[in-house]
């Protein structure tokens, strides 16, 4: 190839890699943008007003406040939810009779849909905030149980018997065979209770709430400001991306001995 | 490694072993001096690599005994190690720590595992992950963590029946050179005749679930395929591998 042709193919990549990906989206915010302009929707707030009002909030502070909150109670819901299930999935794996004392009662309370349990919460904790810690805590445990559990159980069977016959400590079996060894399901349930956790707080805040981003979007809808709830519905969007991009990280981070993330390593 | 390091002496006793109500060793008698390296061949599901597991407290023995140097032995054998088929490399540990855990990761265990990376020619390799290494290469890496304790008896079970044939015959060598400078005990389960004959003091076949032959290789090392009396055994072995189907056959008529 001529140095020529290289570059071509280059900006070809380039286009390719980065470009190309948001020629769909651009499209999208002009046609909406011009179709609200010209009266052709109603009932929605163009990207610009959008805009404008995230400025307005991001300038007052308001929208930090509202964050910052919804943020508080996914993250305490999430790291203690997530801490039990760990807990009693490392429990349950390594062990048969805590298995056999625990796992249908935990099973019979998984089946129980946590957003039915909202009338029930508010009543037990009121609209504070520990009602939605509560939610959230109940329905990230469950997920990262399950796969905390089935990680541990189908850890090679080899490899335990190796350790075995190498007589390594329980305390090396468990940091440096077990836990390794379950982490890729274990990735899997956070990520997954990453996305519950999500919509139980969605849910919660939006049914009662009187701060954090779901209560931002209801409020609003008492004076009609459909910019301010449509800034809301992209506030969650955007948190989410960012938690599962975190978890991303943590994979590849976790996971560098992975054959699926060693091209990563070694380019 | 001095003479101190000698390996263990076997003897086994109307050992049997039943999974359910399939008996998988008959009853098997055998005695194996310190140091000697036997080779047990076998058709597939004649019982060689029960009697290995057995040896290695992997399964519990249905009935009889096993005395390790006049010691019954009981569950854990902890002078033996075992290199399996499969490497059972972990892989999210690189090259060294794999090494290591054959010392258990205790006090200093790098030194020694690096020391043992060498003997097997991988010193390049420690920082690797193992799915980066060729399979003659993670046999390599099981059999430095297979050595490192100093085992007195080395337990083969097929270790090279999943490599290429330029490879195994490497790694034949290797195996060979490392155990006549170790002496430990060892017993090589192996379904490849050739392979037995180069690198075993004796020779056992074991047909359902019993010893069926059982001979001495009268060769000295390095051996040579070529050797008439490596091609005598061959022969003598493949008759008493065929013949024993030839049986299984008569009797399915």
């Amino acid at each position: 190839m001529t140095n020529k042709a290289i570059r071509h193919h280059g900006l070809k990549n380039v286009y390719q890699n980065s470009i190309a990906p948001w020629v769909l989206p651009v499209i999208l915010l002009v046609v909406w943008q011009v179709s609200v302009s010209t009266g052709a929707m109603q009932l929605i707030a163009s990207p610009y007003e959008v805009l404008t009002t995230a400025i307005t909030y991001t300038l007052s502070g308001e929208i930090f406040e509202h964050i910052g909150v919804s943020f508080f109670r996914a993250a305490v819901g999430f790291l203690i939810g997530g801490g039990l299930g760990f807990i009693l999935g490392v429990l349950n794996g390594m062990s048969n009779s805590s298995q056999r004392y625990t796992d249908t009662t935990i099973q019979m309370f998984r089946n129980i849909p946590i957003l039915a349990m909202i009338p029930l919460v508010i009543i037990w904790f009121g609209v504070g905030e520990t009602a939605k810690i509560f939610l959230v805590t109940a329905g990230v445990m469950f997920p990262v149980y399950i796969n905390t559990f089935h990680g541990i159980r189908s850890v090679d069977r080899g490899l335990l018997e190796m350790s075995r016959i190498y007589g390594i400590s329980k305390w090396h079996l468990f940091t440096k065979v077990i836990l390794p060894g379950a982490m890729p399901s274990i990735l899997v349930g956070v990520r997954y209770a990453l996305g519950v956790m999500w919509v139980t707080l969605i849910v919660a805040e939006t049914i009662a709430a009187t701060s954090g981003i779901g209560y931002m979007s209801m409020n609003a809808r008492e004076f009609m400001q459909i910019d301010v709830i449509i800034l809301a519905i992209l506030l969650y969007s955007v948190l989410g991306k960012i938690a599962d991009t975190l978890a991303k990280l943590l994979e590849k981070r976790l996971l560098n001995w992975h054959p699926t993330y060693q091209n990563l390593r070694n380019s | 490694m001095t003479n101190q390091q000698n390996g263990v002496q076997l003897r086994i006793e109307n050992m049997k072993k039943n999974f359910g109500k399939t008996e998988v060793i008959k009853g098997i008698d055998l005695q194996i001096d310190a140091g000697e390296f036997v080779a047990i061949v076998g058709k597939s599901g004649c019982g060689k690599s029960t009697l290995l597991r057995l040896i290695a407290g992997l399964d519990e023995k249905t009935e009889g005994t096993i005395y390790q140097n006049d010691t019954i032995l009981s569950k854990q054998n902890n002078d033996a190690r075992v290199m399996f088929q499969e490497d059972r490399l972990l892989p999210w540990q690189d090259v060294l720590t794999n090494v290591g855990f054959g010392l258990q990761l205790q006090n200093d265990w790098q030194k020694g595992a690096k020391q043992l990376l060498q003997e097997v020619g991988l010193e390049n390799h420690a920082s690797k992950w193992p799915s980066l290494l060729s399979g003659g290469q993670k046999q390599r890496v099981a059999l430095a963590r297979a050595l490192a304790a100093n085992p007195r008896l080395l337990l083969l079970d097929e270790p090279l029946g999943a490599l290429d044939a330029l490879t195994r015959i490497e790694m034949q060598g290797l195996i060979e050179e490392i155990w006549k400078r170790n002496q430990f005990t060892a017993l090589l389960v192996t379904h490849d005749v050739s392979e037995a004959i180069m690198l075993a003091d004796r020779i056992i076949v074991i047909s359902e679930g019993m010893i069926s032959y059982d001979r001495d290789v009268p060769l000295s090392r390095p051996r040579e395929r070529s050797h008439p009396v490596f091609k005598e055994i061959e022969r003598e072995l493949y008759a008493e591998l065929l013949e024993e189907s030839h049986k299984q056959q008569t009797f399915a008529m």
